[in-house]
């Protein structure tokens, strides 16, 4: 601040000044000699009272006229921090307004107020300044990255697009945004490109020349600790808790339920004692629980920059992701003991599933109703009554992955291999020099070096053994079907070529079998509902006819895949598969063709842990010179000046007209 | 100009307090005084009733015999009329507002000085005395012609504004007392003071002049400011006698301080009139010549 600005708000200093005289004109009233003073009658307080009220207006505007003097004579030095675009050449500019609308966003600023308020107020300025001509595209930076608003040149568009924003408890997904919002302006006919980043940057240091984040307010460090998750397993609770580098002070667990403490956990004490001391990243806390069932939460206290993750939601059931696994211990087990290769790949792609090993496949669908997926190894055939019940619970939504082996050529009588394959599918020996076509299975993520020499003793041969619906997602490099996809109802059925048993391939030790089972899971998710899947991960309802859903703020809109527009507008559609994105965490009930189920929506633990990002200065420079630019009041200033000095006049000449009446008439 | 020349003689001064005495005199004069008295004399001028204390030698014998009345003769003489001219100079009569031009004391001297005058030309004496008032305020004896005239014009001038009665019955009284001791049995007694610090017995104390066979005027000279009370909003008022300070607003209080006002102008009017004698009310920036024939008019018993 220069000399002549800090004078010039100096002056500001005397709006005490007309405040200072009114009050000792009011202390002093003007004293004459009158003899015959004991004639008049004493009016004290009335006459203080008077001199109050007449000079008020004139008093106040007095004041605003030496505030206003001031700041006009610090404009146009003194610079508002409204955000502002700069037109470096002072064209048309396409602006990229990335907001995050993450999780970390919902906690509290320096000032008390949610960053995510923060950045839609920045982002309303910004549009303040932005001119006819110029085109906005809006890009949400929560997980996925989405377009909330194509580039437009209306800005009333625009800002009603700002007005419709929420905010979610989505993972960071700023890189993505970035390159969808570069994307979206990239092709604009403009000479100047801006994009701008609202949020906190997630831990990620910005040095993109074109990329600004003007609001240093967001970045703020913060003092947060959150519960991602408490999770049931069989008789133990598993908190997770994450907390930011920031927090300080220590917490503790409170357990809110209906039920006493003592009746839920086996040593309450435990939890009622501890005091957290909050450290940096992620801690597990294990409990011991009396009652496996009791719905409880926990709530974290005190209160910190973050309410929305000190309370979570441990529920009964349905919330726990089960797997069962029918396989031939003796064929699908390594040498070195324990469960068999496929329990220990489900276990390291969803460590938090609970894995069920079955030596027969049940016959009755009721004893399948609280699985979500099912594994079958080299099954020799199943029965009339598994094959009614596996039916049943695939229509109800189940999952199911078939592995055909040696043992599913040779089956008995009443046996078959539905619904996975026809009964003319079978074992052929090794073929020498045979490996999977990379490009058919891209889609699982493996690579071509991950299905190289695949060491087997044959294949389970598929081609014309497909069941109707049947698609072949994965093929051998002679053509002939590996993988088969099968919707069935409301599930899914995959049948594999080979083997998990370690005697007939290595597929089981190969990434290319954790892939395959994580898609497995990641139906079974979509379908039955997990333990828990991520905030903004879509849940899918493909066969469903109704589904609705309550969440923490709510029925939650469930939508039909392609539909999403005309549901807008109310207008007539065909129903593909229907979805729901949760966008807050915590506890959901589904309720999906009369069937309730459970799910939860987890937070992303680095929201919490992660500190905010940082931009190079250089960077910032560059690409934001203008972003917090000057705004010169002068004219309006000078304005209420104007006002303020007529309004006095009048004010004066009104009360000297008063004044002269009652003397007039006092003398008449 | 009596505060101007508090010290000493101003001539100049003097002069033209003496030209304005005149003027004022000569405008009031022609046939508006003249020196009656009842009483012993030659022309019988009727009768009245007997009240104790009267001369037994004008006893009407013949009325008693024929009315059973106890009647006294009166006849009309023409005789020389004292006039002893009570000018108030306490601190209060130095009291003057924007834009009069003269204080209540000044206009207080300019009427006595014409008063004199118009006295000295009927021939009769006049005496002089002060209420309050500087050191050199010093009661002048009764006397006539032009030499009481400018004996009198001399003193007016160098009076000024200073001291106080006091407002207690037994302060006002000694202050009057001595008048009243030089007033002799038909001495018109004409007060000249704004009545506005005599307290509560001023009426009564002030009325008790007018005994004897004396008769008295009383001249209340007040300023504009206090005739009107004109003022406005809030403001402090300080006596000029005396330490009382009232704070009120000016707007509000008017009503009542003109009631105020005006019920002691009418106490002292009734009080005076019960003894014969009258109130004149005149203001600082009245016109005197008007002044002065309404105090004569008032010692001649017509109607203000």
């Amino acid at each position: 601040m220069s000399f002549l600005v800090a004078a010039a708000l100096a002056v500001a200093v005397l709006v005490v000044a007309p405040l200072v005289a009114h009050l000792l004109r009011r202390g002093h009233t003007p004293e004459r000699v009158f003899p015959p003073a004991a004639l008049v009658s004493r009016l004290e307080a009335h006459s203080r009272e008077r001199s109050r009220l007449e000079d008020r207006g004139l008093l106040s505007l007095r004041a605003l006229m030496v505030l206003v003097l001031s700041v006009l004579g610090a404009t146009p030095l003194v610079r508002c921090s409204r955000l502002s675009v700069e037109r470096p050449h002072g064209a048309s500019i396409a602006l990229g307004l990335v907001i995050d609308d993450s999780h970390s966003m919902r906690a509290l600023g320096p000032d008390g107020q949610p960053r995510w308020n923060l950045a839609l107020d920045g982002a309303k300025q910004l549009l303040r300044s932005v001119r006819d001509g110029d085109a906005v595209a809006i890009v949400l930076a929560g997980k996925p990255a989405r377009l909330a608003l194509s580039p437009t040149t209306d800005l009333n568009a625009a800002r009603e697009a700002l007005g419709d924003l929420q905010q979610s408890d989505r993972s960071s997904d700023l890189g993505n945004a970035l390159a969808l919002a570069r994307s979206a302006i990239e092709n604009l006919d403009r000479s100047d490109k801006k994009l701008i980043v609202l949020g906190d940057l997630a831990g990620m240091a910005l040095d993109a020349p074109d990329v600004s984040a003007p609001l240093d307010a967001l970045r703020q460090p913060v003092n947060d600790c959150g519960l991602i998750e408490a999770r049931r397993q069989s008789d133990r609770l598993i908190v997770t808790l994450a907390c930011s580098a920031a927090a300080t002070g220590a917490r503790s667990l409170h357990l809110l339920s209906k039920t006493p403490i003592e009746a839920i956990l086996a040593e309450p004490s435990r939890l009622t004692r501890l005091a957290l001391e909050p450290r940096a990243g992620t801690q597990l806390l294990n409990f011991s629980l009396t009652d496996t069932s009791a719905d409880f939460e926990l709530e974290l206290q005190p209160a910190d920059a973050n309410v929305h993750n000190d309370r979570v939601r441990v529920s009964s059931a349905g919330t726990e992701l089960n797997v069962a696994v029918v396989t031939d211990p003796g064929h699908a087990s390594v040498v070195t003991g324990g469960p068999t290769v496929i329990e220990q790949a489900l276990l390291a792609v969803r460590p938090e599933a609970v894995i069920r090993p079955l030596a027969l496949l049940p016959d009755e669908a009721r004893e399948l109703v609280g699985y979500a997926a099912l594994v079958l190894n080299d099954p020799p055939g199943l029965g009339p009554e598994s094959r009614s019940a596996l039916g049943e619970w695939l229509d109800a939504g189940g999952v199911a992955l078939g592995l055909l082996g040696p043992a599913s050529s040779g089956l008995q009588l009443s046996s078959t291999l539905e619904p996975f394959a026809e009964r003319n599918a079978h074992w052929e020996p090794s073929l020498a020099s045979l490996d999977l076509d990379a490009s058919s299975l891209s889609w699982l993520g493996v690579d071509a070096e991950g299905l190289r020499a695949l060491t087997r003793s044959g294949r389970m041969r598929l081609e014309g053994a497909d069941l109707p619906g049947s698609v072949n997602v994965g093929a051998w490099k002679d053509g002939a079907p590996f993988l088969l996809r099968r919707p069935l109802g409301a599930g899914l059925v995959l049948t594999g070529g080979l083997p998990a048993g370690v005697s007939e391939s290595d597929l089981a030790l190969r990434p290319l079998f954790l892939a395959l089972l994580d898609q497995l899971l990641g139906e079974a998710e979509q379908r039955r509902g997990s333990g828990s899947t991520w905030v903004g991960e879509r849940w899918a309802f493909p066969a469903a006819r109704t589904v609705s859903i309550q969440g923490p703020a709510g029925a939650v809109p469930v939508r039909v895949e392609g539909c999403e527009a005309a549901q807008d507008t109310g207008a007539p559609c065909t129903p593909g598969e229907q979805f729901a994105l949760p966008e807050l965490a915590g506890s959901y009930l589904v309720t999906s063709d009369g069937v309730v189920q459970s799910r939860i929506a987890r937070l992303d633990e680095h929201e919490i842990s992660d500190p905010p990002g940082s931009v190079r200065p250089a960077t910032q420079q560059s690409g934001s010179d203008g972003d917090a630019g000057a705004v010169d009041a002068s004219p309006e200033l000078a304005l209420v000046l104007l006002a303020a000095f007529a309004a006095e006049l009048a004010l004066r000449l009104g009360g000297e007209t008063r004044r002269r009446r009652r003397a007039a008439r006092a003398i008449a | 100009m009596p505060r101007a020349l508090s010290k000493q003689i101003d001539w100049a001064a003097l002069g033209r307090l003496r030209l304005l005495a005149r003027n004022i005199a000569d405008g009031a004069w022609v046939g508006m005084h003249e020196s009656r008295r009842r009483g012993a004399g030659l022309e019988f001028a009727g009768h009245r009733s007997y009240v104790p204390g009267d001369d037994l030698r004008w006893l009407d014998q013949r009325a008693l015999l024929r009315h059973e009345r106890l009647l006294i003769k009166q006849f009309e003489t023409e005789t020389e009329r004292p006039v002893r001219l009570v000018l108030d100079a306490t601190a209060s009569m130095g009291f003057r507002s924007e834009p009069s031009a003269l204080s209540k004391l000044d206009f207080a001297a300019l009427i006595a000085a014409a008063l004199t005058r118009v006295a000295v030309r009927s021939g009769d004496p006049v005496g002089l005395d002060f209420l309050g008032g500087g050191e050199s305020s010093s009661s002048l004896p009764l006397a006539g012609g032009l030499e009481a005239f400018e004996r009198a014009l001399v003193q007016l001038s160098r009076t000024t504004a200073a001291g106080r009665v006091g407002d207690s019955r037994a302060e006002l009284e000694r202050a009057l007392a001595p008048i009243g001791q030089r007033a002799t049995r038909g001495t018109l007694i004409i007060v000249l003071s704004d009545l506005l610090e005599f307290g509560q017995e001023g009426p009564r104390v002030l009325s008790a002049l007018g005994t004897g066979g004396r008769q008295i005027i009383a001249v209340q000279v007040l300023d504009r400011v206090e005739a009107l009370f004109p003022l406005e909003g809030p403001v402090r008022l300080k006596a000029s006698e005396g330490t009382l300070e009232v704070e009120t607003n000016a707007s509000l209080a008017r009503a009542g301080y003109l009631e105020a006002l005006g019920a002691l102008q009418q106490r002292f009017r009734d009080e005076l009139r019960a003894h014969g004698g009258e109130l004149v009310i005149c203001r600082s920036d009245d016109d005197p010549v008007r002044a002065v024939r309404s105090v004569l008019r008032a010692a001649e018993g017509r109607p203000q």
